[in-house]
């Protein structure tokens, strides 16, 4: 307390002295059953609490979680007692979690002051400060403090403590040494008595939730958040009815899956799409943009926060809604990918009506940016040189009461020129609830950064399918009066429904030519359109499929065609005079294309 | 105790009469309640039990306040404590409210000292209106919405303990807060499971008086998969074996043993529990059916191998909307046949049973079995999902008063089982084939089913689509498809490109080359292509190769060979 407000309290107290003797009278016609006199002095105040809290889910990857409120309910258990001095203790409270304090430090009020605010008989306003004051809220209530910001000690990162607390003594004679004989209808008011029970709230307390281990691990179980209290004053013996309780259940509060949804489709229209699914862990994992409210989390639809911070602009801006970073990497090259700028969740039977919007200008931990309100329409992502690009959303709309689930659509287009060999891949996908925390952001700053970055295992990925086929022809001549034919056949076309692909062929020779010959370069045919084939022999070629032909070559020889399904037929034929007397085909086999060790050969 | 008569219905309790009686009787009432005064202390208690985990109005366990002083009471109170009762729970509450004109006003009951009545009161201190046994104790009263995850009596009278007033005990009060009801669905988390966390319940009390509550913090349910589902039996081997019939049997376990519930006659507020069985991704022009009744069997355990029958039988529902409402059940024991269709749109129907009858003693199982017919037609590769949850369906998550009775949510993604159709077919590719330029191929299809498939696929039959991809000497495209007759097991189909198979119902082309796929509507079909410069005459040239086979993805798509990494 104060001394400043200390005295003005008194005053007050002193100014409404006489009405201390008119109001029971005054006030009779209200009176009530548990009209009560006032509590008698105490020389050694004996009080009891107990201790409730809700114990909402949080996320377990979440850094500045908001747990439940912690209440106390006091009343005197020996209010016949003897005298007392003063109708208030001064009360020091901590409390501690089994992690680290998620709440900040850094909005102005000094560096040990947090914004965990202690509310004490429910006398509760924004701008609370950092001690206990008379004057905090408006109107200014002369008999209980304000609300209180509480401390937090670097060497005790997970423990609150609120010191000097102005601890209404319960049933206590307000302001009056001694007191009259009835309290009644005068309770919480100068010349009454305080409530028969004090209240101390402890509410806008974050945890570090994801030192209680946030894995990639989906896990359908919760880990308990504990919170331990202790409240101490002098003069007086106060017992907890527990010094324990769950103040939250941590549980995973996003998972994602990938896939593929027609990736064959880049083949046959250069074009598709792939969808990231992130399915909130529980109902209100998903929260949209944070509202000013005297009792944050309750009921934990939104990213709440208490009022204070609306004293200070910029850092302690409310927060936005829940963002989800999508980070693609193995991107194929000649592919760009582009996403909607927003997406509207819900579809056809599901109950739901969660939307995202992309953010603009977020960094790469998916701080900052903005969501452009009624943008609509693609945005192309930019491909980094290693192949990565990623993307934003923000949470503007969700229901709270139901596990909601969001299909993110990622849009593939090729790049490369028509009839080009497109080579797909894997492309693995990192999602994260944003703003978070990387390795190298240093404990304790980055106040905004409210999860850590989760690596999911197994990793959510999808296949983009490549659009060539390698066919491998292991021995081809035309020498000593042989010949090889060789036929590549595109069966796209076929009565699968397969959609259709045309596309050039490139043929590698490996091998030697003739003494004098240069060896033989690549070849490159015109576009073998579905259904067809390209058909020559070593020693004419095929000219009209851009094909010339070879000179006493011998070797083997890999053809790769830009469309999937390709086959290939090898026959070889000795030719004596012009006419073939020795003949044998094979099967080309189709190799596949390892993404980074190489080529091996699978049966066709 | 004096007990005045108001003008309506409603009999004021001592306490009101002190406050009617203005400030003469207040103050005497402030007198009686001198220093002697003791604070209250109650203690909450619950007895928590399973609950269906996809339950949107779940009813969660009674909460029991006892209250008594912290000490003797030396003084008695001339009468009650007014007091305000509020119990938040953890997820929303989703008793039904209303009518409209008191729309915050529940059906969830606080009842002091067990002075309880059939009829509720709406407004706390009301005495006599309703038939309870005391008049000297308040009423039932019905609790309000005060938000979306709590309820409030407010303006509640209690006797004050230890007083022997209001039919309490010398020493004790108690407040029962029956028939709250809670989204335990809302409780879900990750992982699959459908298992939430449990339902929990703050207890608050506040008066002007010392009053705390002891173990405020408690759970009132434990929300608990209501269902297993899984299957038994391969459709594709039955389905391919000629009849084009195939079945399966899902498999269904209650979650724990009360969570089947057969409605009474005598009582309108237990319903039937009705079970939803979603068919997905049916392939197209294949029927299901299911039984109309379902006496279920448990296995005997006394190593006889017969089965036992089970107290649980259920009736399909006609006439029910897609959310599983409304509609009447099957009686009786019709036979466990499934020869009822399921309505197909797009591939998706659902069926709906209501348990008849049931032993809520212990877990039980129910089979019902699931036809899935393909008629003529041989069933591509494809996976049907299969899911079971229980109706009706809502999307009334909060306490609402349209809806009142048992709801249940849409069950999340992955809780289903999986029906596999593997194809009865078999494709063949013949990269090249030609009888330009004095060539001819041959070709062999061979049926290998009975070899190949000896005791799995009996039987199966089917002719052979033939598809010519090419082009004619000229190099115009020639796009041909021939059906063959149908080939038996151990048979071949054998032609050459020029001459066909007329017997088999294959002619001969002229002057093609290209490439061949055969579509065979049998498994296991194998090939053989033959192709030299002079069959029929005399042949120079000649060479052989087999037709690889064409593999068919899950999706019924062709599988892409080599290529890149999926």
């Amino acid at each position: 307390m104060t001394g400043a407000t200390s005295h003005r309290g008194v005053r007050d107290v002193m100014r409404l002295r006489l009405l201390c003797v008119v109001m029971p009278l005054v006030s009779s016609g209200s009176l009530s059953a548990q009209a009560v006199s006032p509590t008698k002095s105490l020389d050694a105040a004996s009080i009891r609490c107990s201790v409730t809290a809700s114990a909402p889910v949080v996320r377990i990857e979440g850094t500045r979680e908001l747990v439940g409120d912690v209440l106390l309910t006091c009343y005197s258990t020996r209010p016949e007692a003897g005298a007392r001095r003063s109708e208030f203790l001064s009360a020091d409270l901590t409390l501690s979690l089994n992690v680290n304090i998620g709440n900040r430090t850094d909005f102005g009020r000094g560096a040990d002051v947090t914004d965990a605010v202690l509310v004490v008989n429910e006398n509760n306003c924004s701008l609370p400060a950092g001690e206990g004051m008379h004057d905090a809220c408006e109107p200014e209530n002369s008999t209980v403090q304000g609300p209180m910001l509480g401390r937090r000690d670097e060497s005790q990162p997970r423990s609150l403590r609120w010191s000097g607390i102005e601890f209404p003594v319960p049933g206590a004679a307000i302001g009056n040494a001694s007191p009259s004989a009835d309290c009644t209808g005068s309770f919480d008011t100068a010349g009454g008595c305080h409530p028969r029970t004090t209240t101390l709230r402890l509410t806008n307390v974050r945890a570090r939730a994801a030192q209680l281990g946030a894995s990639g691990e989906v896990s359908n179980t919760a880990v308990p958040l504990e919170a331990s209290v202790t409240l101490r004053a002098a003069g007086a013996i106060i017992g907890l009815e527990r010094s324990s309780l769950r103040v939250a259940e941590a549980a995973t509060g996003m998972t994602a899956e990938a896939a593929s949804l027609d990736p064959d489709r880049i083949c046959s229209h250069r074009e598709t799409v792939a969808e990231v699914t992130i399915t909130e862990g529980f109902a209100a994992a998903f929260k949209t943009t944070g509202q000013p409210d005297l009792r944050p989390g309750d009921p934990g639809w939104n990213e709440s926060f208490y009022p204070i911070h609306e004293e200070t602009s910029g850092q302690g801006s409310g927060w936005g809604g829940t963002r989800v970073r999508v980070a693609l990497s193995g991107i194929p090259q000649r592919a760009s990918v582009r996403v909607p700028s927003s997406v509207a969740c819900a579809s056809g039977e599901e109950t739901g009506s969660l939307e995202l919007g992309l953010v603009d200008g977020a960094s790469s931990s998916g701080l900052g940016g903005m969501v452009s309100p009624g943008q609509v329409g693609d945005r192309t992502l930019s491909i980094g040189s290693d192949f990565e690009a990623a993307a934003v959303y923000e949470v503007t709309n969700s229901n709270a009461l139901v596990r909601e689930d969001c299909r993110i659509p990622f849009r593939f287009s090729r790049t490369g020129p028509p009839g080009s060999l497109f080579r797909g891949g894997n492309v693995e996908v990192s999602v994260s609830l944003a703003p978070f925390q990387t390795a190298s952001t240093e404990a304790g700053t980055g106040d905004e950064l409210r999860f850590v970055d989760v690596e999911f295992s197994p990793r959510p990925s999808f296949g983009m399918t490549g659009c060539g086929t390698t066919i491998f022809f292991p021995f081809v001549t035309n020498r000593s009066n042989f010949d090889t034919a060789i036929v590549v056949s595109n069966t796209s076309a076929d009565p699968h429904g397969t959609r259709h692909q045309s596309g050039q062929c490139t043929l590698r020779y490996h091998g030697s030519g003739g003494e004098g010959q240069p060896d033989p370069a690549t070849q490159r045919s015109v576009e073998i359109e579905a259904g067809s084939q390209l058909a020559f022999t070593l020693s004419n070629g095929n000219p009209a499929k851009g094909l010339a032909p070879l000179t006493d070559f011998e070797g083997y020889l890999v053809v790769e065609c830009a469309f999937q399904h390709g086959h290939g037929y090898a026959f070889v034929t000795e030719q004596v005079n012009g006419t073939a007397v020795l003949a044998q085909g094979y099967l080309a086999q189709i190799v596949r294309v390892a993404d980074d060790v190489g080529a091996a050969a699978s049966p066709p | 105790m004096p007990v005045w008569q108001d003008t309506g219905r409603v009999v004021l309790g001592p306490f009101r009469a002190c406050a009617a009686g203005g400030l003469t009787c207040g103050l005497l009432c402030a007198s009686a309640l001198a220093d002697a005064v003791p604070s209250i202390a109650c203690t909450a208690v619950a007895a928590p039990g399973p609950v269906y985990a996809g339950g949107i109005a779940e009813p969660v366990s009674d909460i029991v306040l006892t209250c008594e002083p912290e000490s003797s009471v030396t003084t008695a109170p001339s009468s009650g404590l007014r007091v305000s009762v509020s119990v938040s729970l953890n997820t929303s509450v989703t008793n039904a409210i209303g009518p409209d004109s008191d729309s915050d006003v529940s059906d969830a009951v606080l009842v002091v000292n067990g002075n309880d009545c059939p009829a509720p009161v709406r407004s706390g201190s009301t005495f006599g209106s309703c038939g309870a046994p005391s008049d000297s104790v308040q009423d039932p009263q019905f609790g309000r919405l005060a938000s979306v995850s709590t309820l409030e009596w407010t303006d509640v009278t209690i006797p004050f303990p230890g007083s022997g007033l209001g039919g309490g005990s010398e020493t004790l009060s108690t407040l029962r807060i029956r028939g709250i009801r809670a989204n335990a669905a809302q409780l879900g988390l990750a992982g699959g499971a459908r298992l939430g966390l449990p339902v929990t319940a703050n207890v608050r009390v506040r008066s002007d008086a010392a009053i705390v509550v002891w173990n405020g913090t408690l759970r009132v349910a434990y929300p608990t998969p209501e269902l297993r589902v899984g299957l038994i039996g391969d459709p594709s081997s039955a389905a391919c074996s000629g009849d084009g019939q195939g079945r399966v049997s899902i498999h269904l376990r209650e979650g724990f043993a009360s969570a089947f519930r057969s409605g009474s006659p005598d009582d309108d507020e237990v319903q039937s529990t009705r079970v939803m069985l979603e068919f997905e991704d049916v392939p197209d022009g294949i029927a299901v059916s299911v039984p109309a009744a379902v006496t279920c069997h448990q296995p005997r355990f006394d190593g006889s191998g017969s089965e036992a029958p089970d107290a649980l039988a259920l009736g399909l529902v006609s006439g029910h909307d897609p959310d599983g409402v409304g509609g009447t059940a099957s009686l009786g024991a019709v036979g466990s046949e499934p020869t009822e269709p399921v309505e197909l749109l797009s591939g998706r129907g659902r069926a709906v049973y209501e348990v008849q009858s049931q032993d809520s003693s212990r877990v039980e199982d129910c089979h019902i079995s699931v036809s899935f017919d393909a008629g003529a037609q041989l069933p591509a590769q494809a996976k049907a999902k299969v899911s079971a949850s229980l109706a009706p369906r809502s999307t009334v998550l909060v306490a609402s008063s349209e809806e009142s009775g048992p709801r249940f949510a849409k069950p999340p993604r992955g809780v289903q089982a999986e029906v596999d159709f593997a194809p009865c077919g078999t494709t063949l590719l013949y990269p090249f084939v030609t009888n330009q330029a004095g060539f001819t191929t041959s070709l062999v299809i061979t049926h290998g089913s009975r070899q190949a498939l000896a005791g799995r696929i009996q039987g199966q039959a089917g002719s052979c689509d033939l598809h010519y991809y090419g082009a004619d000497s000229e190099g115009g495209p020639i796009l041909l498809v021939q059906h063959s007759t149908v080939i038996e097991p151990g048979e071949q189909l054998v032609l050459t490109l020029s001459d066909g198979d007329p017997e088999r119902n294959i002619l001969g082309i002229e002057q093609f080359q290209g490439y061949l796929m055969a579509v065979c509507g049998f498994p296991e079909a194998r090939g053989y292509a033959f192709i030299t410069d002079g069959f029929g005459g005399i042949a120079d040239l000649a060479m052989g190769y087999l037709a690889p086979l064409v593999p068919i993805g899950p999706n019924g798509k062709r599988v892409v060979l080599g290529g890149d990494p999926e």
